[in-house]
Order: structure tokens, then sequence, then C-alpha cells
């Protein structure tokens, strides 16, 4: 993998087996036995090689390798921008833009799918109903039992089942 | 509950295959142990053995998202449907979980979250252009969610 042209037209490469990866170079090993990058090496315009291995960037050439010293300055700074004024306290209805994970039931005819941090079900071509109170934790993730009646639905900390959202959710694991 | 596999970074929702007997799932595979870089396959348990095996679903190829696009059995356990390149596949399976055949592409829009109906015959997934379509495999498309 990693197939690369040095700028001599040399063809640089690198292969991968269990346990070893090998930079090859004009059908020679030029880098082996090291915790070697598997991706594409640099040249340099004099023909050295640049690669990374073992937590460090070396160059080798003639033969030889070295490990090359670097030090970054790495600015951090705080973005400034008009942030997005968000209403989570209000009721008044507004449309839903996407729901998450839906599932079909084995009967085909009904759909669980998470959405607004709530299951919903729905029959097909119906209209979803939310499920009864769940447990306030957030990525709610709908499965499905393999009898076909009872959503679990996996939150943050705990795994539950709900009886076909009419009765209440009964914890059933972590 | 028993621990069935090693601990991995972020796989996908797990699968059942026929019989219970193989768990399938995205898992990611990186190149070496060192650096991050690799490609997401599928990762089939034999609950038996406890043996995991990955396989990618074209060579050299690597699955996207791994959260709720696949691998998802079949109920009748003889295909997976899988999200690639953004696009719902199909593949015929045997019971390990190994591809008997190659991938078909069976939808050209956007898609997410595959799931069968009981009778393997039908597969609902999430629309890129309409939030929600019913799709069965042998008919045509229809509306499943209002938009």
């Amino acid at each position: 993998m990693a197939l690369t042209f040095a700028p001599d037209g040399r063809i640089a490469y690198t292969r991968v087996q269990p346990g070893s990866v090998t930079l090859v170079v004009d059908g020679k090993d030029v880098v082996a036995g090291e915790d070697l990058y598997p991706f594409r090496p640099a040249f340099t315009a004099d023909g050295a090689i640049l690669y990374g291995s073992g937590g460090k960037l070396r160059r080798w050439q003639g033969g030889k390798a070295a490990v090359v010293p670097f030090t970054a300055q790495i600015p951090v700074t705080t973005p400034d921008y008009n942030k997005k004024a968000r209403d989570f306290t209000s009721t008044t209805a507004k449309p839903v833009v996407g729901i998450a994970a839906p599932m079909l039931s084995p009967d085909g005819k009904q759909i669980v799918f998470a959405a607004l941090n709530d299951l919903y079900l729905m029959p097909v071509g119906g209209t979803p109903a939310s499920s009864l109170a769940t447990p306030s934790t957030n990525a709610i993730r709908p499965g499905r039992q393999t009898a076909g009646r009872s959503p679990i639905v996996a939150t943050g900390a705990a795994r539950w089942t709900c009886g076909c959202m009419t009765s209440a959710p009964a914890r059933i694991g972590n | 509950m028993r621990k069935r596999f090693d601990a991995i970074w972020e796989p996908g929702r797990p699968s059942f295959g026929p019989d219970g007997q193989t768990i399938a799932y995205a898992a990611f595979k990186p190149v070496t142990g060192r650096y991050r870089e690799g490609a997401s396959q599928i990762l089939s348990i034999d609950l038996a053995t406890g043996k995991g095996t990955y396989r990618p679903v074209f060579d050299g190829k690597s699955l996207g998202t791994r959260g709720h696009d696949g691998p998802v059995w079949s109920p009748d356990g003889k295909a997976m449907a899988f999200v690639f390149a953004s696009t719902l596949w199909v593949a015929p399976v045997a019971p390990d979980g190994s591809f008997t055949g190659a991938p078909r592409q069976v939808s050209t829009e956007l898609a997410d979250a595959p799931s069968w109906s009981g009778d393997s015959r039908s597969i609902l997934y999430l629309s890129g252009e309409n939030c929600g379509w019913c799709r069965s495999l042998a008919a045509s498309r229809r509306p499943c969610l209002a938009a």
C-alpha cells in the first residue's frame, strides 16, 4: 500500500504483513523491524526519505536513519462568533427536522424510532405516538426483541424494555 | 449478561445470525496497533468458540458510519443489509456471516439505519431525501413517515 514516487522516479511502497510493516524503495527493503507509519513517506529534493516510526519523525539517506527533532507552536484561539439562540423551555409546537435509528417491527406494520430524545412508535403510514416518560438520559437507541412485541431501548446508562408503549418501562440490566 | 468479545473502538449495533449462533457488527480494524488509520469491516463472532473474524464488504474498502448502518442480518439468515458509500446494499451470506455472492446495491439515494421485516422481504431505511421511506425488495418504494 501507500505507493509513491520519488523525485527521481523510484517507486516506494509499504508492505503490510501480520506483525510487520516494511518500507520498500526501488524493490529493496529500506525500513524494516520498526513500528512504521504505514502510509506514504515523503521524499526530499536530495533523495532522502522522511518517515514516521516508533513515535518519531525520521530521515533515511544512504542506508542510515536519524531522528528529526522538531518543535511546533500551536496557537489555540477561542472562536468569537454569534452563537445560535436555542429555546429549550417553550412548549410551542415546532416541526421535527429529523428522526434517528428507525426499526421495522417483525410484522412489518410498525416502526420504532428515536426523536427529540424520546421513543416513538408509529404504525406504517400512520401517526407517531410518544412513549411513556423515559429515564432522563441521552442517546436513546431503539432495539427490538426477537419476539417483536417490545422495543428494547438503550439509553446512556441502561437498557429498558417498553411493552408496546402500554406499560411502564422496565429496566433489564446495565 | 456475559461478555462475548474484546472491547473495541466504537463498533456498530450487533445483529444475530440464524439460530443465534453468530453475531455480526461493524467494527473498525486499524492497519497497525499504533496508528489509528484503518478500515471498518464486518466482524462476525462465533458464539460457540468466541472467535471473531473480520471481513471487508469489498476488498480494500471501508464501511462508512458504523453506528446504525448495518450489517443487519435478515431474519431468515440468508442475507445481510448494510450501508456502503452512503447507499443500501444487500449481500447473500452463509451462517458464519461470510458473503456467498457479490453484494448488490438496492438504493441510489442516501440511506441509513436499515432494518428487516420478519419475513425477510422488506427493508426499512432512513432516506436521505425524505426522512424515512419504506422500501420492499420486491415492490416499489412507498412512504412510511410523514415528511
